[in-house]
């Protein structure tokens, strides 16, 4: 929020986002469809994206990552690291309204904003390491996913976490 | 407030635009513009349903309708539904006469009264690429004479794989169908016999029926028609019309798998080699081996009626309804009953200079060469029999083949091109060839515009600069050996005039009492003499009466002063090719006249174009 010379008072409004769960349920309180709203729905749409195969969209063969090929590799912090990439660029190319940069200064109230804050390149520097990571527990043969965004045009973070295991 | 979702789109694209905007207008969900939101996967889902629903009405549409269906089971169903069978493909076959000279060491207690030769294998061809196998497809049998020589006169032979099949009726199974899983079947050569009673060796030949008038309860009779993946099913009788097949009936078929065109165009009794079983009136196998006294020329090989040819053709036959009335239901017709003619042009006798009523003339040009034989004449005008009106008599004429020949040479820039000579003289020679320039030539009535040829042998190559191109006319005619006789030759084109060139130029032949090769040409004013090269290959002309030619209406007349008694020619099979220039640039024929573009003969070259501009 800040206030001008005018003093009139602009704010920022961050965007709502607005999906439908594919669980079909009832709400318990309007009874109509179940919503996903902002960081819910995104996160579901992060989940689809690794979940999906390239050229399983009709008429979009780019939609989608290879995750699943890389479960039914050698489990261990190789493929790990690979799998981290795959998942990362997946995001990144599908899903325009996430990212995994630090905020710039015009996406930064004027309020808040400290010159000191802000590295070399014009980026804030941020508490939370962005980015994808993957664990490998070889005990059971899967991966820990771990997501952690930010919303375009928002300072807020958000971390999603998955494992991922092949079936067969 | 929602606006209205359009309803008209086909593509998957715009049937999930349509939907999106839709959203957009209702404000309560934001999430479907993002590949991986839920709202994606339901609009991926409904628009791809959609676009599926749209295409597959399309389709059905389209396939319903005989002009419009393009996959060719539904095309043969459309055309089946008004009453057009399409042509299988055809094998290849001719004459042969061949025969047996039997030993008496071998038969000590006679010679046996006839041979029979079983349906199947009896001849192996070789055509320098390729071999082919003919068979006979019905018993073959001839008389043996006292001095144990037996003579098979003319046997029709059809190349390709003869091949057995047998089926038992199970009346149980009410979806019993009798599918020849073969793709290339000549129908007209399968044989169908059926075992009516499994216990006894009885059988009885079916044949396969043209309609129902004819065919009551009891007629052994057959019905083919084309089924999936171009196999043909064989139907039987239902009682009514046709005998009704019993249970446990066993159905024996007989028939050949053609190469089609392949196999035509062999000729010479010694290309055949007899590969037959022989066996003796008793029933004995006599091994011995035919001698081939002569064979005819390999013909009527085509392949199975494609696509195409059935859209153009189902409709112009339902037209015809089965008969001959006019030119067109003549012209249907035959390419039905023979679909190796490459074109066929009919005409009634009343259209002949000296009218002859009753008669309606056909003249045929086969796929490969340029007549038919008497056989294949025969067999043709037997077929149109039973179509044609009452009174009319059918009459098969050879085509009047009028052939053109390209004498060019193209000048090409070397250095855009990697070619050589010879690549760009083949790829002139493909370009020719292809139905483009032959498709618009090589017909009835076709016309070869000079503008044309020239321009698409300019774009044979990009390397091309130019051409400079001459056409000649051909008329090759069969000299009647040791025959007085007299000849006219039609171009039925306008000859060149006012040049200084001889107009008309012969290949070589022989006169009876004089063994020097002889030649013909014009004065360039009417008159045709014949003239022989001496030995200092100094042309001496010698007949200036040989014969006439008319300018106007490019006609030639030789041996009408005196009968001409040829005693050979240079050419084989007695030919004598005549070559003539026309009037102007180009050549269009009359109807009757086949226009034959003869790549094979036409002379090109290529050269280096040293009259470039620099750049």
């Amino acid at each position: 929020m800040a206030e001008d010379d005018q003093g009139i008072k602009l704010t920022k409004k961050d965007k709502t986002y607005v999906d439908v769960s594919l669980a079909f349920k009832p709400s318990p309180l309007t009874n109509d469809i179940t919503l996903l709203k902002n960081e819910r729905s995104i996160n579901n749409a992060i989940k689809n994206i690794v979940m999906f195969l390239p050229s399983e969209v009709p008429f979009n063969r780019n939609i989608g990552s290879n995750a699943t090929k890389y479960l039914f590799e050698l489990v261990d912090d190789a493929t790990a690291a690979l799998l981290s990439q795959e998942i990362e660029r997946a995001i990144l190319f599908c899903e325009r309204r996430v990212t995994f940069s630090n905020p710039t200064k015009e996406e930064i109230d004027a309020d808040s904003y400290n010159a000191e804050n802000f590295n070399v390149t014009g980026r804030l520097f941020f508490q939370d390491d962005l980015g994808v990571t993957v664990n490998s527990n070889v005990d059971s043969n899967t991966y820990e996913v771990t997501v952690k965004y930010r919303i375009v045009g928002s300072l807020k973070t958000f971390r999603v976490q998955q494992i991922l295991t092949p079936t067969r | 407030m929602a606006g209205a979702i359009q309803l008209t789109e086909v593509d998957f694209e715009q049937i999930k635009l349509n939907l999106i905007n839709y959203l957009k207008s209702t404000k309560q969900f934001t999430d479907y513009d993002f590949s991986g939101s839920n709202l994606q996967v339901i609009l991926n889902l409904i628009a791809y349903q959609s676009q599926l629903n749209a295409y597959s009405t399309n389709m059905i549409a389209n396939e319903s309708f005989l002009s419009s269906a393009t996959l060719r089971d539904n095309v043969v169903s459309n055309a089946k539904s008004i009453g057009y069978i399409p042509t299988s493909s055809q094998s290849s076959n001719c004459g042969v006469t061949f025969d047996f000279q039997l030993d008496s060491v071998d038969f000590p207690s006679g010679f046996p009264l006839f041979l029979e030769i079983r349906p199947g294998m009896v001849f192996s061809t070789a055509t320098g690429s390729s071999n082919f196998i003919f068979n006979v497809v019905d018993v073959q049998t001839a008389p043996v004479n006292n001095n144990g020589l037996c003579r098979f006169n003319d046997v029709r032979v059809y190349e390709g794989s003869y091949i057995d099949a047998e089926f038992t009726v199970n009346t149980a199974n009410y979806n019993q169908k009798f599918v020849l899983e073969n793709q290339n079947i000549d129908i007209d050569l399968i044989r169908v016999e059926i075992q009516e009673n499994p216990d006894q060796e009885e059988r009885t030949f079916f044949q396969q029926a043209n309609n129902l008038v004819t065919t009551n309860e009891e007629s052994p009779v057959y019905w083919v028609e084309e089924v999936n993946e171009q196999y043909y099913e064989l139907t039987f009788g239902d009682g009514f019309f046709g005998k009704k097949l019993k249970n446990g009936a066993k159905i024996f078929v007989s028939y050949v798998v053609s190469s089609g065109p392949g196999a035509n165009g062999i000729q010479a009794a010694t290309n055949f080699t007899y590969t037959g079983k022989t066996f003796s009136s008793e029933g004995a196998a006599v091994n011995k081996t035919a001698t081939i006294i002569s064979a005819g020329v390999t013909e009527g090989g085509s392949v199975i009626e494609s696509v195409e040819d059935i859209k153009f053709r189902a409709p112009k036959f339902y037209q015809a309804q089965n008969r001959c009335v006019t030119t067109n239901d003549y012209k249907s017709l035959i390419q039905k009953v023979y679909p190796a003619a490459s074109d066929v042009y009919v005409f009634g006798g009343e259209e002949l200079d000296i009218p002859e009523y009753g008669r309606v003339y056909a003249a045929i040009k086969p796929n490969t060469g340029d007549k038919l034989s008497t056989a294949t004449k025969l067999a043709i005008t037997t077929s149109l029999q039973e179509f044609r009106v009452a009174s009319i008599q059918v009459v098969i004429v050879d085509p009047s083949v009028l052939y053109l020949e390209i004498d060019t040479t193209v000048f090409y820039d070397d250095k855009k091109t990697i070619k050589d000579n010879t690549g760009i003289i083949s790829d002139v020679r493909a370009t020719l060839d292809s139905s483009t320039v032959s498709g618009s030539i090589d017909k009835f009535g076709g016309a070869a515009r000079f503008s044309r040829i020239v321009s698409a042998i300019d774009a044979a190559e990009p390397s091309i600069t130019r051409n400079t191109t001459k056409i000649t006319m051909r008329s090759d005619f069969t000299a009647v050996i040791a025959t007085p006789a007299s000849y006219e030759i039609c171009f039925e084109q306008a000859l060149e005039i006012n040049t200084q060139n001889p107009v008309i130029a012969s290949t070589g032949f022989t006169i009876i009492g004089d063994d020097k090769t002889y030649y013909f040409e014009d004065n360039t004013r009417g008159i045709i003499y014949k003239y022989y090269f001496d030995e200092n290959n100094a042309k001496i002309p010698v007949d200036r009466e040989f014969g006439t030619v008319d300018y106007e209406k490019g006609e030639i007349m030789l041996g009408y002063k005196e009968p001409i008694s040829f005693s050979g020619t240079v050419l084989p099979l007695n030919e004598i090719q005549v070559r003539a220039i026309p009037l102007g640039q180009d050549v269009v024929a009359k109807k009757s006249v086949y226009l034959d573009l003869d790549v094979d003969n036409s002379k090109i070259s290529a050269v280096v174009d040293s009259n470039l501009l620099s750049s």
